[in-house]
C-alpha cells in the first residue's frame, strides 16, 4: 500500500486516505487480513495530525472496509464488500478508459475531461437518487 | 474528564484605548494541535502573552490546564507545564549548543535526556558550534529542542517554520506530530498557514481582536467551496437561500459563489445551470472569511 497526501488540494486529508486505501484494496495491493500501520505510525510517517488518521479508520470501519480488533491493531476486513468492489472496479475500468482514450482522441485537456466527468456526478446526483 | 489544554473565557483586552482582544471565546482539548491564525495586528501575540502571563486581560479569563494563567497564585504552575518558542529565537551569544542546553536543563525538574540525544541526532545539530552563529533554520530546531525536552504538557510556538528549508521544516512538523502521540497539547500561531495545514486539527481565526472562526480543519475543508455559475445573460443581482457564511464575486456572464462552513444547495436555485464546484485550501478559506466579514461590515474592502 502506497499513500500520499496532498495537503494543498484542498480535499480533506481523510478522504484522500479512505480512497488511497480502498484503492489499495481494490487493486489487491492490500488483501482481507492484511494488517494496517497504527495510528501513531501513520500520523508519523505522513506527518499529519493523528486524529485525521484515527478518522479515517474509524470511518473505513463504519464502511465495513477495515476491522478494528482490539489490542491486536487495524485490518482489512475479510468480507465479500471488499471483493465486490474490486470486481466493481474491474467491470467499470474499461468504459472509463474508454471514455479518457476517446476524449483525448478528440483533442480534449485533462482540465475539460475532468470538469465534464464531475459535471456528470453532479447530474446524476440531481436526477437520480438523492445525493448525500 | 479532562480539563482543556487551554481556554480563552471571554477575554477583552485594550492598551490605553486601543481594543486588542474582543470577547475572545475559545478551546484546545489536551492532546489536540490547534492553529492560531490572523493577520498581523489581530491580537495573536497578545493572546500568546495572556497565556504566559506576560499580558494580563482587561475582562474575561485565560485558562490552561484549568489553572487561571494570570492569577499569581497559579501563574508560576501554569509556566512550569507550558513550554513556549518565540519568534525570536535568540541565544547567549557567548554558549556554544552545549552550553545552552546544560544552562537550560538546570531549571526543569522533567529534563528529558533519552528525547534529548534523539532530537539532536535527527537535527544535526552540533553540539560544538556557537549558538549565535547557527543558521536560522538550526536555531529554531534548537529552540525546539530546548522547549521539547522541558517535558511540558502545553507547547505554544510562534511562527514556528520560519525560515525552515521544506526538509527541515517536515522534520520538525514530524516532530511537533510525535509530541501530539506523546499527549502535548500544542497551539501553533501562524500566518504560513499551507505549511502547518496537514498537521493542525482546528483553528481559530483572529482578526481585530475577534474570533471570526473556530472550526475542525477536515469538517471545514469539506463544507468549504467554490461554486462557479455561467448564465447565458446577465446574472442575477441577487440569489436568495445562500448559506450565512458566503459571499458574490462576477465577472460578465459568470458568478462566483464562495461558501465557508456549509455546502450551499444550489440545485434549488440553478438546477439547469451547469455548475461547476472547486474545494477552497486552507489558505483560500481563510482569504475568503476575511473578506465575507469585511463585506458583512459594509466595507469595500476597506482596512481601516
Amino acid at each position: 500500500m502506497w499513500l500520499k497526501i496532498n495537503p494543498g488540494s484542498g480535499v480533506p486529508i481523510y478522504i484522500q486516505l479512505m480512497e488511497q486505501i480502498k484503492h489499495s484494496i481494490a487493486i489487491g495491493s492490500i488483501r482481507p487480513g492484511d494488517q494496517l500501520p497504527t495510528i501513531r505510525n501513520l500520523a508519523h510517517e505522513l506527518v499529519i495530525n493523528p486524529n485525521t488518521v484515527a478518522r479515517v479508520y474509524r470511518e473505513l470501519e463504519f464502511e465495513k472496509v477495515l476491522e478494528l480488533r482490539h489490542g491486536a491493531g487495524v485490518f482489512v476486513a475479510d468480507r465479500p464488500a471488499n471483493k465486490d468492489r474490486s470486481d466493481m472496479i474491474q467491470a467499470v475500468q474499461p468504459h472509463f478508459r474508454k471514455a479518457v482514450e476517446q476524449g483525448t482522441a478528440a483533442g480534449m485537456s485533462e482540465e475539460q475531461m475532468r470538469a465534464l466527468f464531475e459535471s456528470e456526478i453532479d447530474r446524476s446526483k440531481s436526477t437520480g437518487r438523492k445525493g448525500k | 474528564m479532562n480539563v482543556p489544554a487551554i481556554e480563552f473565557l471571554n477575554v477583552s483586552k485594550s492598551f490605553r484605548q486601543k481594543q486588542v482582544l474582543d470577547s475572545v471565546r475559545f478551546t484546545v482539548p489536551q492532546g489536540a494541535i490547534c492553529g492560531l491564525l490572523g493577520s498581523n495586528g489581530s491580537g495573536k501575540s497578545t493572546s500568546m502573552k495572556i497565556l504566559l502571563d506576560l499580558v494580563r486581560p482587561s475582562e474575561g479569563r485565560a485558562l490552561v490546564l484549568g489553572m487561571d494563567a494570570n492569577n499569581p497564585a497559579e501563574s508560576l504552575a501554569v509556566r512550569r507545564r507550558v513550554a513556549c518558542v518565540t519568534e525570536d529565537k535568540s541565544f547567549y551569544p557567548y554558549m556554544t549548543v552545549q552550553q545552552v542546553l546544560d544552562y537550560a536543563r538546570k531549571f526543569f525538574n522533567g529534563w528529558n535526556t533519552e528525547r534529548l540525544s534523539v532530537l539532536l541526532k535527527r537535527f544535526e545539530l552540533d553540539r560544538s558550534c556557537l549558538a549565535k552563529n547557527l543558521s536560522k533554520g538550526n536555531r529554531a530546531k534548537l529552540a525546539l529542542t530546548l522547549a521539547l525536552c522541558r517535558s511540558p504538557e502545553v507547547l505554544i510556538l510562534d511562527e514556528p517554520t520560519e525560515g525552515l528549508d521544506p526538509l527541515a521544516r517536515e522534520d520538525f512538523l514530524q516532530e511537533l506530530v510525535q509530541a501530539s502521540l506523546d499527549g502535548v497539547s500544542i497551539l501553533i500561531c501562524t500566518h504560513q498557514l499551507a505549511e502547518v495545514e496537514k498537521i493542525i486539527g482546528s483553528i481559530v481565526l483572529l482578526e481585530k481582536g475577534k474570533v471570526l472562526l473556530h472550526a475542525e480543519v477536515e469538517t471545514l475543508k469539506e463544507k468549504s467551496r467554490f461554486y462557479h455559475l455561467t448564465f447565458r445573460d446577465q446574472p442575477p443581482a441577487q440569489i436568495a437561500g445562500l448559506p450565512a457564511n458566503a459571499r458574490i464575486s462576477r465577472a460578465g456572464r459568470s458568478m462566483v459563489v464562495s461558501s465557508v462552513g456549509e455546502r450551499w444547495d444550489w440545485r434549488k436555485s440553478f438546477a439547469d445551470l451547469g455548475v461547476e464546484e472547486k474545494p477552497m485550501t486552507l489558505q483560500e478559506i481563510y482569504g475568503e472569511v476575511l473578506k465575507i466579514n469585511r463585506e458583512k461590515r459594509g466595507g469595500d474592502g476597506n482596512l481601516e
